[in-house]
């Protein structure tokens, strides 16, 4: 029964032998699919931490009709389908695709925790990241460092709202690694 | 906030030679486009041009009237400015969430700039970070906790206490008083030792007794000591009594301080911060600051007196033997300190965390035991519960462990102190007897010293756990001024009104934001007569409740201004403008208490009859008096023991006790059955009579009613005018109507919709 119901909506995927996915010089991704030309599209992750590279949300992102009133319920920035398998696609598309997953999903990887102390309610840290040093300040906040268990990897989400990750957190640096499972 | 940052000089005459113009606003963006964290990435506007400088260098210049459109895109964990250049759409700029408030007000104004209207944002934003530091500042001041003033948070709660410190005062006089006790009790030991025991001469201090018998020198002595003991004894407890009374009022006062403030903040903070966060500045942090108060005042002064007193009077005994004591101290301070700040501070920490993980567990099982239940997943539950449970055991057998494993190390280290006593102070004796040296020392003396040994060790364990105990109250106390030293982001003015409110609403042009680069109402204008109800129609995140805020200043505006009757609302006092707006919600809060309580929360004077009056006019009395224990029934905690219904009838009589002038309905009957509904249709149908109403409804047929209707897209007003106006425009409102018709027809009902559609 359940299944039944499951199976009785469909999951738009999007063909990559059909999609041809393009970045402009100006940064912005475009779609040509079945015909369509899509000029400006978002992607949007389903499972960001545990399965980035599959199901990931293809949706119209033009705001070029900002102004204009559109229907009630009839959002025009509609998804345009999914993409079940970044493997799917050939190399150049792929490649165009994680580029620009790249520009939206900004977390700057540690490389190494240079210090992080407590003060005055807040945790300032200091590290090396694969985009260069950094300094951030998180809450004292549990949640500002989430642990996703199935995968080996810390997001930790700074005041303004910046992501930073560890990934691979059980072959981190053991001492630092015992000081940041601390504010866990 | 700040929107001209100053230019390294070499950069500066780069970015001029290509603007041609001055340089009117510079923001860095700190990351290139490919996300690399860059210092000299800029994004800067000229007079006519804006230009982007990546690794000190002009990257891209345009002239802003070849520009349009410019919006921020959030993304996640950084952001964009897209607009449309040379009738191509483009990310011009890349920066981090750290600016994306400052580049909010940047698209703005370039906004203006290409629509060629004066610059003029309203720049309210406050900066977040101490300039000179980097620490975050205390919310809503533009305090730094570091550089404004070291130890102002401890001289602010300390000022605090001062109406409290007699108590604090006599309580140390009288523990200082314990001490010395403790330590003339010594002379009398060993005078009872040397002279009544044995056949020395009376010390000094005793010679007023020389001449009388042994035992009568004994009894005297044996007495003196038990009634110091008893002195000891009884100040021990007026001392405690002092420092309950210190310590009680104190926290009381402390607590009372965060309540009130808490209370006057807005709903913005408050919103923002987790309940969790402002109960536990409320309770556990004024605990701390007062068991700080306490270890620091009585505490420390105790231990260093005891600790001087027992140097002083070791030295006077014996030197030699007093340096002997003294040298097993640094070791059991290293000892100490290494268990301190290496293993209990951690494994205690670690205790702490799996404690609460297991506790925050359990809580979120117990809040959602029905799911549970349904799902038939306790299983699944049991069993992560056990292991956390037993991570707790875990955790917890090794810190025990631990613990029992210093003590002792620490306790045997004082004992070598004890031995070292025994051996210097008997060989000192024996030479003393050999040499027949009256001078040497005697069985009393040693017995004296050996009394006094704890003594030395004893305050070590306070000093070391004193600045690990200091350091721990710090964050508290800190944590506790933060919050007492929050500005209001919404308060009163000196100058600001008590207003008697009529009910003629004005909307002058309001933009608001929750966060001011992200608007969620935009240029909204309006004017609503005296006694008007006013329907808002749109989805959801359209502004309708917003707006609605807006109304009550939960918030203020942006931009504009709201008027009721003329006035300003940021002009009227606070109190005076809430007390005379009533709202309803679509789930309403009722405190636990007695029901009639939570009926005149609104009014707290009102009579038994004047209870009864409004449940009646609400529609609630019917329900309430079949009631086992009518208005007496108790609410329990978040009102569970009603159903929506009657919580929504309960808080219509509220705000019919309250007669606000102006009225606030927030889908105050949807998620009802049609009867309930009719009921309540009915209840606020007598309450809006007279009143200016807004009312938020999904559900188009409940609007009936309404003298007029707003419909909001995305926080404008995009249609106005009344349910035949809008009907006929066949605009929006239109649409919606068909397609609630459509969706009743479905459902196989004559829906009110279509009589809506007849009237």
């Amino acid at each position: 029964m359940s299944e039944a119901i499951i199976e009785s909506i469909d999951i738009e995927y999007i063909d990559p032998k059909e999609a041809k996915f393009n970045i402009t010089t100006n940064h912005i991704l475009t779609l040509d699919l079945n015909g369509v030309h899509y000029p400006c599209v978002q992607l949007h992750r389903s499972f960001p931490f545990t399965n980035p590279d599959k199901y990931i949300a293809v949706r119209d992102d033009d705001d070029s009709d900002k102004d204009q009133v559109r229907e009630i319920g009839n959002d025009k920035k509609k998804e345009i389908g999914i993409i079940k398998d970044l493997a799917e696609f050939d190399s150049v598309s792929r490649q165009i695709l994680e580029k620009y997953l790249e520009l939206r999903y900004f977390a700057p990887t540690i490389t190494k925790l240079i210090s992080v102390r407590e003060e005055f309610g807040y945790r300032y840290w200091v590290v090396n990241t694969d985009k260069g040093d950094c300094k951030f300040t998180t809450t004292l906040n549990r949640n500002s460092i989430v642990n996703l268990s199935s995968s080996d990897r810390l997001m930790i989400y700074d005041v303004d709202g910046n992501r930073f990750q560890i990934v691979g957190f059980s072959k981190f640096d053991s001492k630092a690694r015992k000081q940041i499972e601390m504010f866990m | 906030m700040k929107l001209d940052f100053e230019l390294p000089e070499s950069i500066r005459m780069k970015v001029l030679r290509s603007l041609m113009t001055d340089i009117l606003y510079c923001i860095p963006m700190g990351m290139d486009v490919l996300g690399n964290k860059h210092s000299d990435s800029y994004f800067i506007i000229g007079e006519d041009k804006w230009l982007t400088v990546q690794d000190g260098e002009v990257e891209k210049v345009e002239y802003i009237k070849d520009c349009s459109d410019f919006i921020l895109k959030p993304m996640i964990g950084n952001a964009f400015i897209k607009c449309t250049v040379n009738g191509n759409t483009a990310m011009i700029a890349r920066f981090s969430m750290t600016e994306v408030v400052r580049f909010g007000y940047i698209v703005q104004i370039l906004n203006q700039m290409v629509a060629d209207l004066p610059v003029s944002v309203y720049n309210n934003d406050r900066e977040k970070t101490c300039n000179k530091c980097g620490r975050i500042l205390i919310r809503g001041t533009n305090l730094c906790p570091k550089c404004s003033k070291k130890g102002a948070s401890v001289k602010q709660i300390l000022s605090l206490s001062k109406r409290y410190l007699p108590f604090l005062f006599v309580t140390l006089i009288i523990y200082l008083v314990c001490v010395a006790i403790t330590f003339i009790e010594v002379d009398y030991y060993a005078a009872i030792v040397d002279s009544c025991f044995g056949d020395l001469p009376l010390p000094e201090k005793f010679q007023f007794l020389a001449g009388r018998d042994k035992m009568d020198i004994f009894y005297y002595l044996m007495f003196s000591v038990i009634g110091m003991g008893l002195l000891h004894f009884f100040l021990g407890i007026v001392g405690s009594i002092c420092s309950i009374n210190f310590t009680a009022r104190f926290s009381a006062k402390l607590r009372k301080q965060v309540y009130d403030k808490v209370q006057s903040l807005s709903v913005n903070y408050v919103t923002t911060a987790s309940p969790g966060d402002i109960m536990n500045r409320t309770f556990s942090d004024t605990s701390e600051i007062n068991s700080f108060l306490q270890q620091i005042t009585i505490n420390l002064v105790k231990s260093v007196f005891a600790f001087i007193m027992a140097l002083i009077m070791l030295l006077k005994m014996d030197w030699l033997t007093a340096i002997v004591i003294l040298v097993p101290a640094p070791i059991s301070l290293l000892i100490q300190r290494y268990a301190w700040t290496k293993v209990y501070g951690k494994i205690y920490r670690g205790l702490r965390i799996v404690r609460d993980k297991s506790n925050s567990f359990l809580h979120d099982a117990m809040s959602g035991i029905k799911v549970v239940k349904v799902f038939g997943t306790e299983e699944r539950v049991t069993s992560k519960f056990n292991k956390l449970s037993r991570e707790t055991a875990d955790m917890s057998i090794r810190a025990n462990t631990l613990a029992n494993l210093f003590s002792p190390v620490a306790g045997i280290v004082m004992t070598i102190g004890q031995y070292l006593v025994y051996i210097t102070g008997g060989l000192a004796i024996y030479a003393g007897v050999v040499a027949n040296d009256p001078e040497a020392m005697t069985l009393g003396t040693l017995t004296a010293m050996l009394s006094i040994v704890s003594r030395v060790y004893e305050p070590l364990s306070t000093f070391i756990s004193m600045p690990q105990t200091i350091a721990n109250s710090m964050i508290a106390v800190q944590r506790v001024y933060e919050i007492l030293n929050q500005v209001p982001e919404i308060g009163d003015k000196n100058d600001s009104v008590q207003h008697r409110i009529d009910g003629n609403i004005d909307f002058e042009d309001v933009s608001f934001g929750y966060n001011s680069y992200d608007h969620v109402l935009n240029h909204i204008n309006f004017h609503v007569e005296k006694g008007e109800m006013i329907g808002l129609v749109g989805r959801s995140g359209s502004g309708k409740s917003t707006l609605t805020n807006l109304v009550c200043r939960f918030y203020d505006v942006n931009e504009g201004s709201i008027k009721i009757d003329g006035v300003d609302i940021r002009n009227i006092q606070q109190n005076s403008l809430t007390s005379q707006i009533g709202v309803v919600l679509q789930e309403n809060f009722l405190f636990s208490g007695p029901l009639y309580e939570n009926i005149r929360y609104s009014k707290p004077d009102a009579s038994y009859e004047e209870v009864i009056r409004a449940a009646k006019i609400a529609n609630a009395h019917e329900f309430i008096i079949n009631l086992p224990d009518g208005y007496d029934t108790w609410v329990a905690e978040g009102g569970s023991n009603f159903s929506g219904g009657e919580k929504q009838r309960i808080a219509i009589a509220r705000a019919i006790l309250s007669d606000p002038a102006i009225l606030i309905l927030d889908e105050a009957t949807s998620a009802l059955d049609v009867e309930t509904e009719a009921q309540i249709q009915e209840a606020l149908q007598r309450l809006i009579e007279g009143r200016t109403t807004f009312a938020i409804a999904h559900r188009l047929s409940t609007l009936k009613n309404a003298n007029r209707l707003f419909v909001m897209d995305k926080g404008k007003i995009v249609e106005m005018g009344t349910h035949d106006e809008l009907i006929k425009k066949k605009g929006i409102y239109f649409s919606l109507v068909m397609a609630q018709r459509t969706m009743a027809k479905r459902k196989g009902k004559t829906d009110t919709v279509s009589e809506l559609l007849a009237n």
